[in-house]
């Protein structure tokens, strides 16, 4: 079922790669000083862009399961060595890719014009949005990497150069984490095409040719002894793990969130980890569903320990920029035990949570922000009372807060029920401990709400409320909140076919 | 009715809407009409549905899918049957009247609008909690209440006790919807269905008494128990009476408390299934009411002392279903929620009398300066305590009886909710005799004044119910549902009833004695009694308890997760292999001297020594490979 | 008449060497530059012969790209050398270590 169909001549996908790219184009020839034009611009491509997107998921066509894509796009790019521009969507990228268009358009909305060399800073935030658009059509495992790191270059001078605090040292941290998975992930794409080379003798990197022997319809992969799966598996997964963050390997993102600007936080903590997340589904699902099966204990436990551990660190924090990250890591411990449970209900609970996590986690950092801009500061045991005299501001923030610890008929709720429910038929115990992971955040969050909103001001005036842009920046995300919540059921119709046909599920 | 249903959920909604956001700019008592007028509406809507259910009507609509996968297929559907209609008519009743009295009693808070949308969320929660089909949309009523029972505890946002106390509420009430939700895993991954229908008839597929099912409803329990304030999950309750007194009333006394009643009610046909997880309802549900009354002996916060007295004839209504006695609990609810909304409404009226002071000894005398309040407080006085042909004399004696009547330790329970009944009595007229002066004969020296009509009229309209509610024919109503109670024969049933009656009497008798006649000898006991006395004063240090066991380790934990495991163990791994490298580029960056020639004498040397081990390889070199 | 191709490798081998030697010899920035192009046309000799011994386009092609990188490497070269020469440096490759840090 579809609403409509979109014309299969036009590049579709090809298109919102082009358009960001364009627009930071237009904005490399605008001169720096005419920061409006800059700005005007910036909006401008990102709602083109979302509008692109949304024409795209309303022309998607539901039920298409069976491993195949929608608006393909099949270029030659090196034919010598099997490599090839391959993009596609199917149910696991299609409302990340919404997600990347919603937060990119609202990162652009909240940036300061007065922010200092503010057109490089929106050319680079184009940039960057065109390669995580890239990460989520990318078909072809040479063409994933390439939009892999491009990511990064974006990103380190994002970080580096318009953050605050420590930037340098975070922004080194975190680049060398991620290229240190990254390297992994690349010998390993490198393995995979070897081996599919040696067992076909037709040398690729496409993935629907690598998930797929062409002559049987079976996954030729499963030839393979299981160690060597389990290795190529560890290759890929340490790339992701690094990127979403799993336990332990989580130690980069404190300092990198704390130090990012607000409108890079927005799309580095709402949509980057969910690449990671992804990046488990496509690949480590798909290409290797026997080592997926085999080490799922492992990972779900390991995603286990992140949301019990970023639970208890969120609880021991009192900067809020860092209380939210704890927090966002605890929630991606969710998306973790969700991928590994491996059967239909937890992976669409963690596809759902997915964009949950970056629809809440960009509402708390922009929360976090008004409230800085507003006292000065973001340290708990310097706010207190703020909600005397703000009370849009305060409602606002407490439905929010609410969405973040889980309560029903919000849209984390959602994600949470599915996840646990996944993970209570696969490893009951984890799906206990994620259940007091959830209590552990209706106490943390409250403890974040209460202590900063409520209790005896410390002063009476100087917290001013919410102006109408900022009530408009929170509004896009507050609706999907209260709809996901309410009404999800568009989602498994979108995205089910896809999941049921995942190798791990049919193997 | 399928269309009335939505009706009475959606008007609460409504209300809660206008006064969410058009709230300031509303007038105050337009603000409160708001509220107050949008339940009355719903009211009219749930009248009709039980003309229809009196009709024989039953319904289970569903009005559109929420999430569809696989097996996993969860609707949004209704279900009306008579135990939901009973429960949508008490809420819509006592909220009705709460709301009114709330104009009254809030008239003069900054707050107003904001109170009046938070209470018509928790109506809406509340009824769509009755009214849910499946456990999902269960479990967001549920959740809802627990918010606005959190957002109403915390309503003066500016008292820290009472922000602490909203947010141990709300996070006990996580750990009960934890447990609901994890109930209806083990259901769904057992039966492959989550709406109640579908449950109920395919309940009997599991083994009677099996694990499954005795998992299942002691999972639902752990959730009844939270939202219930029973053992162990009840310190938030006394806690919640930080929250304005209407709160207390709708939400701590009548309506959401009793919820995890209407949960076991519901789900009637699986505890019939689970004899051993019904058998631990009823004894939390008779060791509650037991231990709740002893405290509330020596309480002196006078809602403090009802939240006991709540937590305790809750404890009793735990106890009926437990044994199977679902009418018998859900008429108790009836009962009680007009009771305990009455005193509760009446406290409040006092407590403003004596500006906010909540302490009965510093009360008293109070026949002259409030008289309706008095006399109404009265009457709900001996109808908790089971004077005769009052509506609690009915519905607690009917659950004592079902328990004295079973066996082995639901008879054990029957022995303590008979001395409850005793222990009843004497801590409701002990409040009564010391907040509202046995000395009423003499002159009121103080100038005390009785509550506008608009706080009194819904008092008298509950004390007609607390004294009549007992004539009801709550159990033939809901025959539908329960089947036919079981009959115990005349004789059995006058003599349980004189026994009931003994009981309560005793507690009046010994009350009167030490609280209106020989105030020393009160002094007396609790010098005799002790360290026993002191350990009931303080509740059995269960807080105090719980501080130590979950509380500071769990925050010694995070401190120890934070201060020392995450920057020495986790980063210290990781800065530890960095380290490593930048010590060994330290000395391998001496070669790199900065200078152009310098280097480029590395690159030939290396291009030449590239070249060579190529051609080395290759055999085109003098000495040979190999 | 056939030149031989090995007398072309002979005498690409021979301004190669050259270059090197200047380059490692020299201080003078430009005149290193000047090496480097001396080196890089003698590898443009050598495919250039080797291209026409094996009857293909490929060594040409080759070719092309190399003087193409050469040029663009004069470029940013001699960009670089007037911004230091207008810094007042002096001009000797072994005074400028900055890169060091």
């Amino acid at each position: 079922m579809n609403w409509y169909t979109l014309s299969p001549n036009v590049p579709w996908l090809t298109l919102v790669l082009v358009l960001p790219l364009a627009g930071a184009l237009m904005i490399a020839l605008v001169p720096a000083v005419a920061r409006r034009t800059v700005k005007q611009l910036g909006i401008l491509t990102s709602v083109a862009t979302l509008l692109l997107v949304l024409a795209i998921i309303g022309g998607f066509q539901h039920g298409v399961g069976n491993l195949r894509f929608q608006f393909e796009e099949i270029r030659q790019w090196i034919p010598g060595v099997g490599i090839s521009y391959h993009l596609g969507i199917d149910g696991v990228s299609l409302f990340l890719l919404g997600l990347n268009a919603l937060l990119f358009l609202l990162a652009t909305a909240v940036t300061d014009p007065e922010t200092p060399r503010f057109k490089e800073f929106m050319l680079l935030l184009l940039v960057l949005e065109a390669a995580t658009a890239g990460v989520l059509l990318a078909l072809d495992l040479i063409l994933f990497y390439v939009f892999w790191e491009a990511m990064l270059v974006p990103l380190y001078f994002l970080i580096g150069a318009w953050g605050e605090g420590q930037r340098v040292y975070a922004a080194f941290k975190f680049l060398i984490y991620t290229v240190v998975g990254s390297f992994a992930m690349l010998v390993a794409i490198l393995a995979v095409a070897a081996i599919s080379f040696a067992q076909t003798g037709q040398l690729t990197f496409d993935w629907v040719t690598l998930v797929q022997h062409p002559a049987s319809g079976t996954a030729h992969l499963l030839g393979l002894s299981l160690s060597v799966q389990q290795l190529l598996f560890v290759g890929f997964a340490l790339a992701f793990a690094i990127k979403m963050p799993l336990f332990p390997l989580h130690t980069w993102l404190p300092p990198a969130y704390v130090s990012a600007p607000v409108p890079v936080l927005i799309v580095f903590a709402g949509l980057v980890p969910k690449l990671g997340a992804y990046g488990f589904i496509r690949f480590n699902l798909a290409l290797f569903p026997d080592a997926a099966h085999s080490l799922a204990p492992f990972f779900a436990l390991l995603a286990t320990i992140g949301i019990l551990y970023g639970a208890f660190m969120a609880l021991s924090q009192t900067d809020l920029k860092r209380l939210v990250a704890y927090a966002s890591m605890s929630h991606l411990g969710f998306i973790g035990l969700g991928i590994f449970t491996g059967n239909l209900l937890g992976i669409e609970g963690a596809l759902v949570q997915m964009v949950n996590h970056g629809v809440i986690i960009a509402a708390l950092f922009l929360i976090v922000a008004m409230i800085e801009r507003r006292s000065g500061t973001r340290d708990r045991a310097q706010l207190r009372g703020l909600a005397t005299g703000t009370p849009v501001f305060a409602a606002l923030f407490l439905l929010v807060s609410l969405a973040a610890l889980g309560l029903p008929g919000l849209n984390g709720f959602v994600g949470e029920f599915l996840i646990m429910l996944g993970a209570w038929a696969a490893f009951t115990p984890l799906a206990v401990a994620a259940g007091i992971g959830v209590i552990l955040a209706a106490w943390y969050v409250l403890r974040m709400y209460q202590g900063s909103f409520q209790g005896v001001p410390v002063e009476p005036a100087g917290f001013g409320e919410l102006r109408r842009s900022d009530v408009g920046a929170l509004a896009p995300l507050l609706a999907l909140m209260v709809v996901i919540g309410v009404s999800p059921a568009f989602f498994p119709a979108a995205v089910e076919a896809t999941v049921k046909a995942l190798p791990v599920l049919t193997r | 009715m399928s269309t009335l249903a939505p009706l009475v959920l959606l008007t609460p909604l409504a209300g809660f809407l206008i006064n969410a956001l058009f709230g300031r700019m509303l007038p105050r008592r337009v603000s409160g009409w708001v509220g107050a007028g949008s339940i009355g509406l719903s009211l009219v809507f749930a009248l009709a549905i039980l003309v229809q259910v009196i009709g024989g009507e039953h319904m289970d609509q569903t009005y559109f899918t929420w999430w569809s996968s696989g097996l996993f297929d969860v609707p949004f559907n209704l279900y009306v049957d008579p135990l939901s209609t009973l429960m949508i008519l008490v809420i819509t009743v006592v909220g009705f009247l709460i709301h009114v009295y709330s104009i009254g009693y809030m008239a003069a808070d900054r707050g107003i609008s904001r109170f009046f949308a938070y209470m018509n969320l928790f109506v809406f929660a509340m009824l769509l909690l009755v009214l849910s089909g499946n456990f999902i949309w269960l479990v967001v009523g549920w959740a809802g209440v627990g918010l606005c029972s959190y957002l109403l505890i915390g309503f003066w946002y500016d008292r820290p006790a009472a922000v602490l106390a909203a947010r141990k509420a709300f996070v006990m009430n996580v750990i009960g919807d934890v447990g609901m939700v994890f109930a209806a895993f083990v259901i769904f991954l057992n039966l492959n269905v989550l709406d109640f229908g579908s449950v109920f008839s395919r309940v009997h597929q599991l083994p009677k008494g099996g694990t499954v099912i005795n998992v299942i409803c002691l999972l639902l329990l752990v959730g009844a128990v939270a939202k219930s304030a029973q053992l162990p999950l009840h310190t938030w309750l006394p806690d919640a009476m930080e929250g304005p007194t209407p709160v207390s009333a709708l939400i701590h006394a009548a309506t959401m408390v009793t919820a995890g009643v209407y949960l076991v009610a519901r789900m009637h046909l699986l505890y019939d299934w689970a004899p051993q997880a019904a058998t631990v309802v009823a004894v939390i549900g008779g060791v509650t009411a037991l231990f709740a009354a002893t405290i509330g002996m020596t309480q002196v916060d006078i809602k403090r002392v009802l939240a006991y007295s709540t937590m305790s004839q809750i404890g009793y209504m735990f106890l009926a279903v437990g044994i199977g006695a679902y009418a018998a609990g859900m008429f108790h609810f009836m009962t009680h929620a007009f009771f305990k909304a009455l005193l509760f409404m009446a406290a409040g009226n006092v407590v403003h009398a004596f500006h906010d002071d909540q302490d009965i000894r510093h009360m008293g005398q109070l026949r002259r300066g409030l008289p309706v309040t008095f006399w109404t407080f009265l009457i709900g006085t001996l109808s908790i305590s089971g004077f005769p042909l009052l509506a609690g004399f009915f519905s607690k004696d009917e659950i004592i009886r079902a328990a004295l009547s079973a066996a082995g330790i639901e008879f054990v329970m029957g022995l303590a909710a008979l001395l409850t009944a005793g222990l009843t009595a004497f801590y409701m007229f002990r409040l009564f005799i010391i907040a509202f002066g046995w000395e009423w004969l003499r002159d009121d020296p103080r100038h005390l004044h009785e509550a506008p009509p608009i706080q009194t009229i819904p008092i008298i309209i509950l004390a007609a119910g607390a004294a009549l509610g007992g004539y009801f024919p709550v159990a033939n109503f809901l025959e539908p549902v329960f089947g036919h109670a079981v009959d115990i024969g005349t004789g059995a049933f006058i003599a349980l009833a004189l026994l009931t009656l003994v009981a309560a009497g005793v507690g009046f008798a010994l009350a009167y004695l030490v609280y209106a006649r020989r105030p020393e000898l009160a002094v007396a006991w609790r010098a005799r009694l002790g360290p026993i006395a002191t350990l009931v004063e303080h509740k059995y240090y269960i807080d105090e308890l719980y501080d130590r066991v979950i509380v500071r380790p769990g925050f010694a934990l995070a401190r120890f997760l934070n201060n020392v495991f995450e920057p020495r163990v986790i980063d210290g791994t990781v800065n530890g292999v960095a380290d490593f490298f930048l010590l060994e580029s330290r000395e391998w960056r001496l070669i790199q001297t900065g200078r152009v020639r310098s280097y480029g004498l590395w690159t030939l040397g290396g291009a030449i020594g590239i070249v060579g081990l190529i051609a080395w390889t290759l055999g085109y070199l003098p000495f040979r490979s190999g | 008449m056939q030149i031989p191709a090995y007398s072309f490798l002979l005498l690409s081998g021979g301004i190669f060497t050259l270059g090197a030697i200047g380059f490692l010899i020299r201080r003078n920035p430009l005149v290193i530059f000047m090496c480097i192009e001396l080196m890089l046309n003698a590898v443009n000799l050598a495919f250039a012969a080797i291209s026409r011994y094996l009857n293909s386009l490929d060594g040409v092609v080759f070719a092309f790209l190399v003087i193409t990188v050469a040029a663009a490497e004069v470029v940013v070269g001699i960009a670089i050398i007037v911004q230091v020469y207008r810094a007042g440096r002096d001009m000797d490759v072994d005074e400028l270590d900055l890169m060091k840090q």
